[in-house]
């Protein structure tokens, strides 16, 4: 482990106490981390999305957190943190192989090269993206149970345990975001409210 | 959207989702009452959760995070191994990870640390080594070291031990921390060194001994943690730490490593001794002797090449800074509490202690202390105001020290050294000056031998053996006349040879083994580089150290020195001489010992005898002391007539020639004893074995390895009458002796440890006897030739073990092995392979063979009963009743009842 970790997992340590100022120091690291790793594993990469983002954020974790000295909170906290990383990473990359948007369509993009995502999920990551960045502008928790979700793979009960509310609630919210965010893309980026 | 709407929004929509669909638009129409933007809004948003399907539902990448947070949640909660529940991960080394656990039945919840090795390091090298550490851990058990608790397999078939889970800090910061003081800190030290030795004893080298391996409890209890990259030795390799080979493991902490672990070089117990001294050395300073350097080949190099700093040079260094720094910035980094300036310090630390952590620091491993022992040996010494072995020696200082010490004595003692000194200097100086007139090299020797008989008839007064029990001062003593033999007759080698020899034989006398060794062998090398091989001295050297090898179980270097000697001897004396006998005899010992190879030790014996009555006449003590060990092989291979004749006669001309109160009749009174109580002749061998162990007590000490052999033997006779409680003790007070004298994996030991065992089975207590059994045979194995017979009694101890668990297909191999190892030694009856024999017969009743196990037992109380000639000797009555045992098995109640009249009441 290099020796900047310890300073890392303090920041992550403060940051789950509410340190605001430590999320600011923490995120570059995380994500230029995680980033050079995506790179390389994007690079390579031929088909394996699934194996290769939990190897890559797995790497990432081991690598920048001082074990011993988090708690499982914290550690739920770096992986929330690892959401938002991956799904700048998984736009960044849709973005670069050429799926630009066609403005005011519906932009069914989605990762061909990375089959195991299958089409009906699909993620036009770059689409559900920007919704997104809409949706938050109405209600960020509601933004942030997506990206757990939708780009991080959390389930319910983490995402309750992560933001410290009960499993329906977190259910309930997920519905209506979606439900938010479907009407957006139907209807052409236009939230209408 | 305003925030209040929104809020009304969620939470209109989300009762919405709760009503069935066809209820859904006239709650909406109500609930939003006459606000039409909230309507439409939920009607779209409804509208579009109704058609949305499965869009979001699944992640885009599938697995995800979620998998790992899942995998990482399952190694911090909910993961079990065995019955153990993993509460949070310790550490992960580069073979294993470290669970805090917990023991899911356990109603007190105790904490333990549980090793496994993770799935994805799973490998075969691995594996072994995991094993090792696991079988290392588990032949430890000491108060300073965490202890193996359980071990297993995980579902998937991983490896994994639980370990006692230590609370504590690392002993630096702990020592810091408390504001401990030096002497404080020399204590907790020396508990440290204690842990260390008894691993030694174990035949383990700990390997990265280090300040974040060690941790303090709360009380104040040092535990030596992480045996992972730890080293089990071969026992042969503890005589001859040098010889040892060891795999190229590097080390994991470079700051900790000895200049032989950089080198890739042997590993012995002096590499623990050198971490064990920088280890004191940060705890005295705050520093470790080389800091990180830039780089590891720069790191290396300041190891292998340079001289750490005197510690008390590194304290003051620090200290100037500190002043400059004002008073009101934190100590040192050693904080003493306040009453202790860094002047003070640096004057506490300069001469012993920097003397003390410079000798475990020597870049030579033979240099260092010999164990970890006499490194808190010297610093006991230290503290206590002795003179350390560690010092470089002045008048001064010895007169300082005594001074202090012990004022009445100081007159006498030092008229004492004086004269000792005092002589050997003048007779090498006109030794000196007459060389210069003459034949150099032969005058010089010629001096020095009379210089070395004067000193060694001045040594022999601390001989105890001659002076009865005025021994207190003797370790004193020649403690001092190493240091000055050392120092002031360097240049002077042949003489410094021959005092190093005979202060050697005196520690061996005493049964101070570490320190005999380091002199004779001192004795030898400087013997050979002076005079060459095939000189008689030379001879005399090797003669020395190969009996004190032997008397360390290191049988095939005492062999290979005695030997040679034998043959020096002869090309220079020619056959009939003395000292050629004097070999004979050590190399019979040796046969014997390690081969039990009786009949070639029988006739070097009577060679030797024969040679001896020749030179020196019948009464003369050497033909005694022959007698004596040709009475022990006569007794061994079952001779017993031959051998009472000899031990009585033995016996008689030393009570004659040396008196009562003298060890060397005690020794005879033993062997006397030893050999009646085989007979079963209890009571003829009590008094002498009283006697023995009386003798021993008063002139020997508590201490030697002599009484704990009276405690063993007086043990063993107890038990032959019946008393298991009061053997059980007299093994446990032996045993603890022969430890701390032989080390744990010397056969004495393991023979001690097998009589324990033995006892405990015989009270029943079936756990801790199979604990003590299995140790003892397993130190056999290790230290003995495959066909030793003495293999045999452990053999045969843990085979009754699983008899009376009632598991004779346990018991059948090791009983099968006694049994031919007996048959290939022994040309003749022997009473041992009978009682094997029995117990082969009893294996077969447990089966219920019960014809072929009529005739094993027949066969074998008839063996046993001609043996001894006795119907009630213990061991004949053991092979009746393992008789009656059959019959009442097989169904024959007469057989059983005629068995049962030869026991008497």
């Amino acid at each position: 482990m290099s020796d900047n970790s310890r300073d890392l997992t303090q920041l992550l340590v403060d940051w789950s106490a509410g340190d605001q100022e430590a999320f600011g120091e923490l995120m570059p690291v995380v994500y230029d981390e995680l980033h050079r790793l995506a790179a390389r594993y994007l690079r390579r990469e031929r088909g394996d999305h699934t194996l290769q983002t939990t190897a890559l954020v797995h790497e990432a974790y081991i690598r920048l957190i001082d074990q011993k000295r988090v708690q499982w909170q914290n550690s739920l906290q770096f992986f929330a943190l690892a959401a938002q990383m991956m799904r700048r990473i998984l736009v960044d990359h849709a973005r670069r192989k050429g799926y630009e948007k066609h403005g005011g369509q519906v932009r069914r993009v989605s990762l061909d090269d990375a089959p195991e995502v299958s089409r009906e999920r699909a993620a036009d990551v770059v689409a559900v993206d920007e919704a997104l960045l809409a949706l938050a502008e109405v209600d960020k928790e509601l933004a942030r149970i997506v990206e757990l979700r939708y780009f991080g793979g959390f389930k319910s009960e983490e995402i309750g345990e992560l933001m410290g509310v009960s499993v329906p609630t977190v259910t309930r919210k997920f519905s209506l975001a979606k439900a938010w965010l479907y009407r957006y893309l139907a209807s052409g980026g236009d939230s209408g409210a | 959207m305003e925030p209040d709407l929104w809020r009304r929004l969620e939470e209109v929509f989300q009762q919405a989702l709760e009503l069935p669909e066809g209820a859904r638009s006239a709650f909406i129409a109500e609930a939003s009452g006459g606000d039409a933007t909230l309507r439409g809004e939920l009607e779209a948003l409804l509208s579009a959760h109704e058609s949305s399907g499965s869009f979001l539902e699944e992640p885009v990448v599938e697995g995800g995070i979620s998998q790992l947070i899942r995998e990482q949640k399952d190694d911090y909660k909910s993961r079990k191994i065995g019955p153990y529940r993993l509460l949070k991960k310790l550490g992960e080394g580069g073979m294993s990870r470290v669970y805090l656990a917990v023991r899911d039945d356990d109603e007190y919840q105790k904490l333990v640390a549980l090793k496994v090795i993770p799935r994805d390091l799973d490998r075969d090298d691995l594996r072994r080594r995991f094993r090792t550490e696991r079988q290392i851990l588990a032949s430890l058990d000491h108060t300073n070291i965490a202890k193996l608790l359980d071990g297993g397999t995980t579902e998937s078939g991983l490896p994994y031990f639980v370990m006692d889970y230590i609370e504590g800090v690392q002993i630096d910061e702990y020592c810091d921390r408390n504001r401990l003081s030096i002497v404080e800190r020399l204590e907790l030290f020396r508990t440290v060194c204690a842990a260390v030795q008894y691993a030694h004893q174990n035949l383990v080298v700990h390997r990265d001994i280090k300040a974040s391996n060690i941790l303090v409890t709360d009380d104040g209890m040092p535990k030596l943690l992480d045996f992972g990259i730890a080293k089990l030795l071969k026992p042969e390799a503890f005589a001859a730490p040098v010889e040892f080979t060891a795999t190229r493991i590097r080390p994991m902490t470079p700051s900790y490593a000895s200049p032989e672990q950089i080198r890739g070089r042997h590993i012995t117990t002096a590499t623990d001794i050198y971490s064990l001294g920088v280890l004191l050395y940060k705890l005295l300073t705050g520093r470790l002797p080389f800091e990180l350097q830039k780089s590891p080949r720069e790191m290396e190099r300041a190891i292998l090449e340079q001289e750490p700093q005197r510690p008390s040079t590194v304290v003051s260094r620090m200290s100037n800074v500190e002043t400059v720094s004002t008073d009101l910035s934190p100590g040192p980094a050693v904080q003493e509490p306040p009453r202790i300036q860094p002047a003070q310090l640096r004057r506490r630390l300069t001469g012993d202690l920097d003397n003390i952590a410079m000798m475990a620091l020597r870049k030579e491993p033979q240099r260092r202390y010999a164990s970890a022992e006499m490194l808190s040996e010297d610093i006991r010494r230290h503290m206590e105001g002795l003179p350390v072995f560690a010092h470089k020696d002045s008048l001064g200082y010895r007169a300082s020290k005594f001074v202090k010490r012990n004022r009445i004595a100081i007159a006498v003692c030092a008229a004492f050294i004086a004269l000792l000194v005092g002589f050997a200097v003048n007779m090498t100086v006109q030794a000196r000056r007459l060389a210069l007139e003459r034949d150099q090299a032969q005058h010089e020797r010629d001096r020095a031998e009379e210089v070395v008989a004067f000193l060694q008839e001045i040594f022999s007064f601390s001989d105890p053996e001659r002076t009865g029990s005025e021994e207190i001062t003797a370790r004193e003593i020649l403690d001092r006349g190493r240091r000055r033999i050392d120092t002031e007759l360097a240049g002077q080698p042949i003489i410094q040879a021959s005092l190093m020899e005979a202060i050697g034989n005196v520690y061996n006398t005493l049964g101070l083994f570490d320190w005999s060794e380091a002199s004779l062998r001192r004795a030898l090398e400087l013997r050979l580089e002076h005079l060459g091989e095939g000189d008689a001295l030379v001879a005399q050297s090797e003669d020395s150290l190969g009996v004190l090898l032997r008397a360390r179980g290191n049988y095939e270097e005492a062999e290979r020195l005695l030997r040679r000697s034998l043959a020096t001897r002869q090309k220079l004396f020619g056959d009939e001489h003395p000292l050629v006998a004097q070999s004979l005899v050590h190399l019979a010992q040796v046969s014997y010992d390690k081969t039990e190879a009786y009949e070639s030790a029988e006739q070097l014996y009577r060679r030797a005898l024969e040679i001896m009555r020749k030179a020196r006449g019948d009464d003369d003590p050497a033909v005694t002391e022959i007698l004596s060990e040709l009475g022990i092989l006569l007794v061994q291979t079952g001779r017993f007539e031959e051998a009472e004749v000899v031990f009585r006669q033995a016996l008689e001309t030393r009570r004659r020639e040396l008196g009562n109160d003298n060890p060397r009749t005690a020794d005879s009174a033993n062997n006397l004893g030893v050999f009646l109580g085989i007979l079963g002749r209890h009571d003829e061998a009590l008094p002498l074995f009283r006697e023995s162990l009386d003798v021993r007590l008063r002139i020997l000490g508590e201490d030697h390895p002599a009484t704990g052999e009276s405690l063993n033997n007086l043990g063993r006779l107890l038990r032959e009458t019946g008393d298991l409680e009061g053997a059980e003790d007299l093994y446990r007070q032996g045993l603890v002796i022969w430890r701390k004298r032989f080390g744990e994996g010397a056969p004495k030991v393991a023979s001690m440890i097998n009589n324990l065992g033995i006892v405990l089975l015989e009270q029943g207590e079936l756990e801790e006897a199979e604990t003590h059994l299995r140790r003892a045979l397993a130190i056999r194995r290790q230290s003995l030739d495959a066909n030793s017979p003495d293999l045999g009694w452990s053999l045969v101890g843990l085979g009754r073990l699983f008899l009376a668990k009632g598991e004779p297909q346990n018991a059948e191999p090791l009983i099968r092995e006694a049994l031919e190892l007996y048959e290939q030694s022994f040309d003749r009856p022997h009473w041992r392979t009978a009682e094997a024999r029995t117990l082969l017969g009893e294996v077969r009743t447990l089966q219920g063979r019960y014809e072929e196990a009529e005739t094993l037992l027949v066969d074998g109380y008839q063996g046993v009963l001609s043996e001894f000639q006795n119907p009630s000797h213990r061991r004949t009555l053991d092979a009746v009743n393992r008789l009656i045992r059959l019959y009442e098995a097989w169904g024959k109640p007469e057989e059983v009842a005629r068995y049962r009249a030869l026991i008497p009441a």
